[in-house]
């Protein structure tokens, strides 16, 4: 992916976390899958890895129950997240 | 839903009322996304195809989260029952292991959405062609019973008689 793609992939991510309103958060696996509905259909587990790290940095998302093994990690988006989506829709 | 958690006021989908999203979603399950904006934009509302077409993704998945979730919670409560040592955070590290899960296993709800739309049509179309039927069925009986009486009654010229019966051949 070139850096516009990269840019697009990670607000598709955002945009899957964005729909999730429930009280659990979304794995890699699952984002990946669900972004393939938002045309990255192509996606791998280790972009995505490397990405929510990246936007977790931003402040744009973050982990849910942090006690669960770091292989099950799980993400939510934070009001920042929500917004940063909202200015760019 | 996160009651701290909101969309921006010029996010023009996403903050329409509840009714008013399911009702954009249901129109574009069965119209193209250029012809839900035309259909929005009569309605007042201007949006580009992008903004809709990520709008529609957001409901989905929110309303599949939504079920995802009330699966989870049921699952819980019997799990729950039937082994009363597990404690509050296993449950929840299963509860979070299943919905991401269940989020894997999305299934193409339009396709769903659209099978169904066909069945109800074939279902209307099958009824419509009975009702047809039947109407058919009845006045063919209705001008028989006249017939009938005409003949018994004598009252009709042999062309009448005939014009009836060839209708009744028709039918």
């Amino acid at each position: 992916m070139n850096a516009e793609q990269r840019e697009l992939f990670r607000l598709a991510l955002l945009r899957v976390l964005d729909a999730n309103h429930t009280r659990y958060g979304l794995g890699v696996a699952a984002l990946c899958h669900l972004a393939g509905l938002f045309g990255f259909r192509a996606a791998r587990t280790d972009d995505v890895a490397d990405d929510m790290e990246y936007l977790k940095g931003k402040g744009l998302v973050e982990e849910v129950f942090k006690r669960v093994s770091r292989e099950n990690r799980a993400w939510r988006i934070t009001q920042q997240g929500v917004a940063y989506l909202d200015e760019r829709s | 839903m996160n009651p701290l958690r909101k969309s921006r006021a010029d996010a023009k989908l996403k903050t329409l009322p509840e009714e008013r999203q399911t009702e954009i979603v249901e129109y574009a399950l069965i119209h193209t996304l250029a012809n839900t904006r035309e259909w929005l934009r009569q309605g007042g509302l201007s949006v580009n195809i992008k903004t809709l077409r990520d709008f529609l993704c957001f409901y989905r998945i929110q309303q599949q989260m939504a079920l995802n979730e009330c699966t989870v919670k049921t699952m819980l409560g019997e799990l729950a029952k039937r082994q009363p040592t597990q404690t509050p955070e296993q449950l929840e590290q299963i509860g979070q292991a299943f919905f991401t899960k269940m989020a894997l296993e999305q299934q193409d709800q339009r396709g769903w959405f659209l099978t169904q739309q066909l069945a109800l049509r074939k279902g209307k179309l099958e009824l419509d062609w009975q009702k047809y039927r039947d109407q058919v069925a009845e006045r063919r009986a209705a001008m028989e019973r006249a017939l009938q009486a005409a003949k018994t009654s004598g009252g009709l010229r042999p062309e009448t008689l005939e014009k009836i019966e060839r209708e009744l051949r028709l039918l």
